[in-house]
């Protein structure tokens, strides 16, 4: 297989190299600036009809090389600025320059995303439903761990590190993801559980974080059954940039005395260095990273090391190689639920002095070819070793890696279709005292057609055929398809309609894991099957031009052979089985609004959710029936104050035989959450100073609730930092 | 238009700030009991955890012994220690339950070193007896906002109990 690769590889490059050989080119540079003249990071340059572009790097500078000789339409787009298309000439072996200044304004109907289908997609285009985040608005809060920001993501809800969009999941401690979280498309999660690490993601790195609301395994393949998160990196352009940010913080007293179970003030710093510049045709970044975390509870602290780097290198204006690795190395304490509601911040004796290390890291390896102006192929590989254990009584370790090739084909044949295929090949292997040793091997096809059925309407069919093996004897083969239409009724109102299967399969973990939990034995279950859904989705999009933009989605997500852990008390064990049948119905409300001259922004989200286990009749565990986002934000020349607010409602079930049996003392103990954070930011960059300073209080009333059993949420804590460019 | 929203603003603030959540519960009066454990004679070398184990019913099956059965399970107790004084509020694995009798109270050794809840890897090293009748084991009925003490166990490792089957 790995031969057949390389041979199509070496063939398209020899192809490719002769076809250059015919065609005449020039170089595209720039700059892009805000309203106020200061540079834009991150905003993305394409040159239109063609699969070329680049992003502006933290100067605003950008650079495009080999563009064909002749007039062109350049489209700018930044998530929270207005789009911007100029028309370019590029001139045989000269460099054409080019000024762009942006206004910002976040009512678009036209944002870029990239994950909806592996290629560019105006939003207009896309028949699901997707959110952004831009590296801005992570800045702005202070943001230490990516999982905080999607915690302000409409429709999405978090109980501790595990991640929910529209209710897609509950929680199972280290049982795998039902959430596809991909780095520059890139799946990242553990060879063992399927978690996913949110503490790998270098924040200062991020361009932009994109939200698929909706199962993605029609591209994606497996854990992409409850949607998809895409971290998309800094791209490099022509100049070189030192980047540092020092952030530092406290938390307040608990609310209640009682549970004030420390002398001092519980401390948290982070320290970021990072250098860009280009060596010849080669970009590089290299950055490292610090965190510290007393924590506001007992034995939860955190120390952290990371270490990233990223290299381009433009063999010739057509291909390219890059090199990623993103690693990091934590020790951090173990604090699975309280001792009780008196001691809210205090873990059971139990916990106390028990730590988890970890070494993690992911390296990839990707050739990016440029076959024709309307082909593009991408080989894209990628390592994931995973390494941690602990000192509990039962000494747990696992050492896993995950590796992973993919090549796939951008092909706009001409305005009618734009299709997207692929192949990938997957294959894993653990080594560990709770897995036991499982390999396993997954093989993947996919394809995709964007056809525009009618000038308005566009329609889009896909299907992915994922294949498993486990142990050479665990055998699947799922067949994921999916349709979706997009129709712009005008400029102003989108309506969208999808339908599509997703897939889970299950974890070495769920499949092997054998251990035991506060005495109670953990047994493995080699014969479970994939969890697999179908999911529905209705929506329109309504844009008033410069004063609102309302989405609104309906959506049906029925799911089968759900895996959730089995207790039988009368043998005495856990395991993990296929047990429940749900269905999870629900709606997603977003206004967007700009008022007072765009100086006010508002920005409200309603999620409502009937997660329904069909099976048992109940509510489904940590999923709340109703969400609810504002976020607000004031800018006032260099100053920006902005407010976050969340509410849900009390979790209708949680882990009550955790309760029951007395595990978790108080452990019953819930309520309606109300989270208010505030923020505020000088950009000292209108002062000709290259510096930011942010301020934020999260949690800023001290309002005590829980996201998952026995575990108090983050108190009140202060936090200051300080971003600059040399 | 501004004062409106500022007074939306504030008023919110004000009704938000008021709450504050979850708060802790009173705590109740001990519910539970305690007891002294005295160890005579030399600890054996094969034993990896000590832990105090109250079962709702005797194991007369090895199926008895299962968490069904299990009304109570201790924190461990010290290797080589003389003697040791429990609490059943104090640290459990798994809590006394109210309402619930406990029948079968005993010091339970584990004889390999991650043992899980079945009988081939525990060995009863002592048992409390009735006080009245030190022929009969003794019961104990856990009731809510009730702590008993006194519920003495010996362990006598030159004089082991009867084991249950198998």
């Amino acid at each position: 297989m790995k031969l057949n690769f390389l041979l199509l590889i070496l063939l398209v490059f020899v192809i490719n190299l002769q076809g250059q050989q015919r065609r005449q080119f020039g170089i595209l540079e720039g700059i892009v600036l805000d309203e106020n003249r200061q540079p834009l990071i991150g905003a993305n340059v394409k040159v239109e009809n063609y699969l070329i572009g680049a992003a502006t790097n933290r100067k605003g500078m950008f650079k495009i090389i080999r563009v064909p000789v002749g007039k062109h339409k350049v489209r700018f787009s930044m998530v929270g600025y207005d789009q911007k298309v100029i028309d370019v000439e590029i001139k045989l072996n000269q460099t054409t320059f080019v000024e762009v200044q942006m206004q910002p304004v976040a009512i678009q109907t036209n944002e870029i995303f990239v994950t909806a289908s592996k290629y560019e997609q105006k939003l207009s285009e896309i028949p699901i439903s997707v959110s952004a985040l831009s590296s801005q608005e992570l800045s702005q809060r202070n943001i230490k761990r990516l999982d905080e920001a999607l915690r302000l993501v409409s429709g999405i809800n978090m109980t501790s590190d595990q991640i929910s969009i529209r209710g897609s999941s509950g929680y199972t401690r280290g049982a795998g993801s039902r959430v596809l979280l991909l780095f520059d498309g890139i799946p990242l999660y553990t060879g063992d559980t399927g978690d996913i690490i949110w503490q790998l993601i270098p924040i200062h790195e991020i361009d932009r974080v994109e939200i698929v609301k909706s199962a993605g395994s029609a591209l994606y393949g497996s854990q992409a059954i409850g949607g998809v998160i895409n971290v998309v990196s800094k791209d490099f352009s022509g100049t070189s940039v030192t980047y540092f940010k020092t952030l530092g913080g406290f938390y307040d007293k608990p609310y209640y005395k009682e549970w004030n179970w420390s002398d001092r003030t519980r401390f948290f710093n982070n320290l970021v260095l990072s250098h860009t510049r280009k060596i010849g045709d080669a970009g590089l970044t290299v950055s490292a990273s610090r965190f510290e975390d007393d924590s506001y509870k007992m034995n939860a602290y955190t120390k952290r090391y990371s270490l990233f780097f990223k290299s381009k290198i433009n063999i010739n204006p057509t291909n390219n190689i890059q090199l990623l690795f993103n690693g990091t190395t934590y020790r951090s304490g173990s604090y699975l639920y309280w001792k009780d509601s008196r001691n809210a911040l205090v873990p059971p004796a139990s916990q106390i002095g028990q730590w988890v290390k970890t070494l993690r890291y992911n390296i990839h390896l990707n050739y990016q070819n440029l076959y024709s102006l309307n082909t593009l192929f991408k080989f894209r590989n990628s390592w994931f070793h995973n390494d941690w254990w602990d000192n509990t009584e039962s000494n747990n370790k696992s050492k896993s890696e995950y590796i992973r090739s993919e090549l796939s084909v951008n092909y706009f044949p001409n305005d009618m279709h734009k299709i997207v295929a692929g192949i990938e090949g997957s294959y894993s292997i653990v080594s560990s005292n709770i897995f036991s040793n499982p390999t396993a091997i997954g093989l993947a096809l996919y394809g995709q057609d964007e056809v525009r059925a009618l000038k308005k309407l566009k329609l889009t069919t896909g299907l992915r055929v994922d294949y498993q093996n486990v142990e050479n004897n665990l055998t699947e083969l799922n067949f994921n398809p999916k349709i979706g239409l997009n129709y712009s009724y005008n400029d102003n109102l989108i309506i969208r309609t999808s339908a599509g299967r997703g897939y889970r399969a299950p974890t070495p973990s769920e499949l092997f894991s054998k251990t035991n939990v506060s005495g109670i034995r953990v047994d493995p279950n080699p014969n479970l099957k994939s969890e697999s859904s179908w999911s529905f989705e209705a929506g329109m999009n309504y844009t008033i031009e410069d004063l609102l933009k309302f989405d609104l989605a309906v959506f049906d997500n029925e799911l089968y052979n759900f895996i959730e852990p089995y207790l039988n008390p009368e043998e005495s064990f856990i395991q993990f089985r296929n047990v429940t049948r749900a269905r999870i119905l629900g709606s997603e409300t977003n206004l967007y609004s700009e008022l007072f001259n765009k100086k006010l922004k508002i920005d409200i989200g309603y999620t409502y959710l009937h997660a329904w286990d069909l099976n048992n009749n109940h509510f489904l565990k940590y999923r709340p029936k109703h969400l609810v986002y504002l976020s607000s934000s004031y800018k006032y020349n260099f100053i920006q104050l902005g407010i976050d607010f969340r509410y849900w409602n009390r979790l209708e079930k949680i882990d009550d035989e955790l309760v029951k049996s007395g595990i978790v003392k108080d452990g019953d103990l819930r309520d309606k959450v109300f989270l208010t954070d505030l923020n505020l930011a000088f950009d000292l960059f209108h002062l000709k100073i290259p510096l930011r300073v942010y301020f934020t209080i999260n949690n800023l009333f001290n309002y005590n609730y829980i996201e998952m059993i026995g575990n108090l949420g983050p108190i009140r804590s202060f936090t200051f930092s300080i971003e600059g460019i040399l | 238009m501004k004062k409106l929203l500022l007074v939306i603003l504030i008023l919110g603030f004000y009704l938000i700030g008021c709450d504050h959540g979850i708060a802790p519960r009173v705590e109740p009066p001990r519910t539970g009991f305690s007891g002294k454990i005295t160890f005579i004679g030399n600890w054996p070398n094969d034993v990896y955890q000590t832990r105090v184990v109250a079962f709702r019913e005797a194991i007369k099956t090895p199926a008895d012994f299962n968490l069904l059965n299990v009304g109570f399970i201790s924190d461990t107790i010290p290797y080589g220690i003389r003697e040791f004084i429990y609490e059943t509020d104090k640290n459990p694995l798994i809590p006394a339950q109210s309402s619930t009798m406990l029948n079968y109270i005993v010091i339970a050794q584990s004889i390999v070193p991650n043992p899980a809840p079945i009988r081939s890897h525990w060995r009863v090293a002592g048992i409390y007896f009735d006080p009245n009748n030190t022929t009969k084991y003794g019961s104990v009925k856990i009731e809510e906002g009730i702590f008993k003490r006194n519920i003495d166990i010996i362990v006598d490792f030159n004089n082991p109990p009867a084991q249950p089957p198998n």
